[in-house]
């Protein structure tokens, strides 16, 4: 029905690294049609971006062909990409606080008279471009005094005046309020009608079934399908996304031992509401509770308010609207994150080098925090270093961590030692919960299987574990009970052992589905 | 007494006295607006100064010492640029290490070229001619814009066509879009760093042309270490103008009228301890708003 105006064949993008070169694209073919708004859809790091990247010339690829208009084309810079007719909306947008909106729109494409910049003739083209395409602006306003979304108008016109046929737009909603997007999409109308091609890139389906005419999956650096919107539904969307198991996942964890009613809470959140973090963020009305023995797993797109569950329950996020947080009965969600760990609360970090070891330290000095206040090992005043020392000794070796010696630097070790030097220390430090924050994501599969069975350890002799991850696999094996999270509600709990779970699972991501817990949006 | 201090005479010296500062101060507001705080200014300078005698006595020509001093103080920006830009060198690191290179080198290259230690004078080196302004010489007050020689002209010269350049010109533009997002560059095919070289290059030149004014612009003459911390002051006054140019000109120009008032007080026999303070003072006090601004103090 409608012609192809852009191919990408083949491409294949590898990003060098001495241990583990990361494969960016493999072999991703792509295609986008006149006039039509094409969502490229997936979880964050499947390639999308670098994907269209390549295409907007900021990086080569090092296999595969692009076709526009039937021509084949290679661009070796932006510039290139640009004079095509291609345009990107940054997720961060590219533009310069203290210039004004025209200034801004015309930058490095100035209209001039003499050698000067013609300021007026920007700002006519401003106010033209914008009452063309029905995209407000004022020209005169200084950029760091525009909200968002004006940003991103600017951002939309700035590639309009550059002669854009096709706009690629990276994750626009990010930083916008739905309202807003709303508005956005009235704007994707606009420019459909006006001829132009859309490019969408979004891991959020809801957006994907209001926005798109197509969408193209991609997983794991590859294309998975390209489909019609008109024709699918957000569940095959996002079974699509999540990936369907080939492998039957191996149930590590069994739901045996004592009836439920005999365990008592270690981690209780009650009715738990917050202010936003600066990703905008917030949880809604979360209750969830983890009993001895009991791994909790929390499913879920990735930034979907999974990590203020963890802030909240290790006392790094405070600014509590509603709820309480219960440990053992007593209430701490007034705690320093110091004095939680000191009761007990073990913290396994998914941000391994900001949060998890201090990344200019050894070893030692890493792996011996926490304990340098515990009584055992300290006097008050002097440290028993003798003692500390040997501990260290101690669990290096039953953690397995491969390295020559303890005063080895911290950075020196792979990715999956660094989280065992982490996993050691933490669980020797929990005196009865444990939250686990992806606490496998970046280890290599021999450090999978040694943290997993950890964990399972630690349930087995009465801990309670909160595992957030979103690696489904690692979720579906280790939980005894799922929690699936969707714009920082938990939008529902399913038994891993249920059949069909995992498609009961894409849902809730997704987020549809009933909400077992209060209204939803 | 006051009469002494705020003469003619002394907006004249203080005028002359402003030059250099002024040079340095707009070099330091294109490389501060471009997102780069440069503290080497005080060396490009010396290094310019230097070369300006070289030039000036090898060539029996003020302007080729201009030019030398330019060339050389032009080499010195850029290969501070290389380390900053390339090899990513920490700026306030590479900026104190520039300023100690151009005080080492300078002291030593003047045995071997000149066979002297510590300075270098001799009268039969052209110096620059004063050049005076035909109607505006005649008028009072006014006569103090006149008389000066060609660099000072050149400085004023400089604060129109470096605002202009920075805020009307697209290139302009870059270099504004340096200091703030970079990637605003890039995004849209350009080289980032040719417009960051760009900018060196231009302190380069302004911190040469300081130097060639402290060195042959009245007395030809090179001591070791002559600029005595005025690319400092000059950085102040980037700071104090939060490196707006024509606040930035301002302030050199209030720097050097002060400094010329201190040497008037110092004919009146006030301590010279004292009145060598008074630059120094001012300083720090024109920085004090910005300082609150920034809730510092």
């Amino acid at each position: 029905m409608e012609n192809i105006v852009l191919q990408l064949n083949h491409i294949t993008k590898v990003f060098p690294h001495p241990e583990k070169p990361v494969v960016a694209n493999d072999d991703v073919s792509f295609e986008l049609r006149q006039g039509e708004v094409h969502a490229l859809v997936g979880e964050n790091g499947t390639g999308k971006s670098t994907l269209m990247n390549i295409l907007y010339g900021m990086l080569l690829p090092d296999e595969g062909t692009i076709t526009l208009e039937g021509e084949r084309v290679a661009f070796k810079n932006p510039r290139d990409a640009i004079a095509h007719g291609i345009g990107m909306v940054h997720q961060h947008f590219m533009l310069v606080p203290s210039f004004s909106v025209a200034e801004n729109l015309v930058f490095t494409y100035e209209p001039k008279k003499g050698i000067f910049v013609d300021l007026k003739e920007a700002e006519k083209i401003a106010s033209e471009l914008s009452e063309t395409y029905g995209l407000y602006v004022d020209p005169k306003k200084k950029i760091r005094e525009c909200t968002l979304s004006m940003q991103q108008r600017v951002e939309i016109l700035k590639i309009l005046f550059h002669g854009a046929k096709i706009l690629i737009f990276d994750e626009p909603t990010a930083v916008l309020t739905p309202q807003e997007s709303a508005e956005l999409f009235k704007a994707f109308d606009a420019l459909k009608k006006a001829g132009k091609s859309i490019i969408f890139i979004t891991h959020k389906l809801k957006e994907v079934m209001a926005a798109a005419d197509r969408a193209t999956i991609m997983r794991k650096g590859k294309v998975i399908d390209a489909v019609k919107i008109s024709g699918t539904s957000m569940e095959e969307l996002a079974g699509k996304m999540i990936g369907k198991k080939i492998d039957v996942t191996v149930r590590k964890m069994k739901n045996t031992g004592g009836p439920e009613k005999d365990r008592k809470s270690v981690l209780r959140m009650e009715h738990i509401s917050t202010e936003e973090n600066i990703s905008g963020m917030s949880l809604k009305d979360v209750t969830l509770d983890v009993k001895e023995g009991e791994i909790i797993g929390i499913a879920g797109i990735g930034g979907n308010g999974q990590e203020l569950i963890v802030e909240v329950a290790a006392g790094l996020f405070r600014r509590l609207k509603q709820g309480r947080v219960l440990y053992r009965g007593e209430e701490i969600h007034k705690l320093s994150p110091g004095t939680m760990r000191s009761i007990g609360i073990a913290h396994i970090t998914g941000e391994r080098y900001i949060r998890g070891v201090s990344s200019q330290s050894d070893i030692y000095d890493n792996m011996v925090m926490g304990f340098h206040r515990k009584e055992e090992y300290s006097s008050g005043m002097f440290l028993r270093l003798k003692k500390l020392r040997a501990w260290i000794r101690e669990l290096v070796q039953e953690f397995n961590i491969k390295t020559s010696s303890v005063t080895t630097p911290i950075m020196n070790l792979s990715g999956g030692n660094v989280q065992k030097c982490i996993l050691a220390r933490e669980l020797s430090l929990a005196e009865d919960l444990i939250i686990a924050e992806e606490p496998t994501r970046g280890v290599d599969i021999g450090s999978i299987e040694f943290i997993h069975n950890q964990l399972l350890q630690k349930a087995g002799r009465g801990y309670g574990v909160l595992l957030v991850s979103t690696d489904l696999d690692e979720v579906l094996s280790l939980s005894s009970r799922i929690l699936v999270m969707n714009a920082g509600r938990i939008i529902g709990e399913v038994d891993p052992e249920e059949p069909d779970v995992e498609k009961k699972i894409g849902l809730y991501m997704a987020g549809v589905g009933k909400a077992d817990r209060g209204d939803r949006e | 007494m006051l009469d002494i201090i705020f003469s003619e005479h002394t907006l004249i010296t203080g005028l002359g006295l402003a030059t250099p500062l002024l040079f340095c101060a707009l070099g330091g507001s294109i490389c501060s607006k471009a997102g780069n705080f440069n503290i080497a200014l005080e060396g490009f300078m010396l290094i310019g100064a230097f070369f300006g005698v070289v030039g000036s006595y090898f060539f029996k020509s003020p302007l080729a010492g201009v030019l030398l001093a330019v060339a050389a103080s032009l080499a010195a920006s850029m290969l501070y640029g290389l380390f900053l830009l390339q090899f990513k060198a920490h700026e306030v690191i590479l900026g104190f290490g520039f300023n100690m290179f151009a005080i080492a080198i300078t002291g030593w290259l003047l045995e071997p070229v000149f066979g002297g230690k510590g300075s270098f004078y001799d009268p039969s080196i052209p110096s620059l001619k004063a050049i005076d302004i035909p109607v505006v010489g005649q008028i009072p007050v006014l006569r103090c814009l006149s008389g000066h020689n060609i660099l000072v002209y050149l400085g004023w010269a400089s604060v129109i066509v470096l605002y202009l350049l920075l805020y009307k010109t697209a290139p302009g533009y870059k270099m504004r879009a340096l200091g703030e997002n970079k990637d605003a560059i890039s995004t849209n095919g350009l080289s980032a760093l040719k417009y960051a070289y760009l900018v060196e290059m231009l302190v380069g030149v302004c911190c040469g042309l300081a130097g060639a004014y402290l060195s042959i612009g009245g007395l030809t003459m090179f001591t070791e270490n002559m600029t005595a911390g005025r690319g400092f002051i000059a950085v102040a006054a980037v700071g104090f103008s939060g490196a707006y140019i024509p606040l930035a000109a301002l302030a050199s120009i209030v720097f050097g009228i002060a400094n010329a008032v201190a040497i008037q007080l110092q004919g009146l026999g006030m301590p010279t301890q004292f009145v060598d303070m008074i630059p120094y003072i001012l300083t720090i006090l024109m920085l004090l708003p910005e300082m609150y601004k920034h809730k510092k103090i």
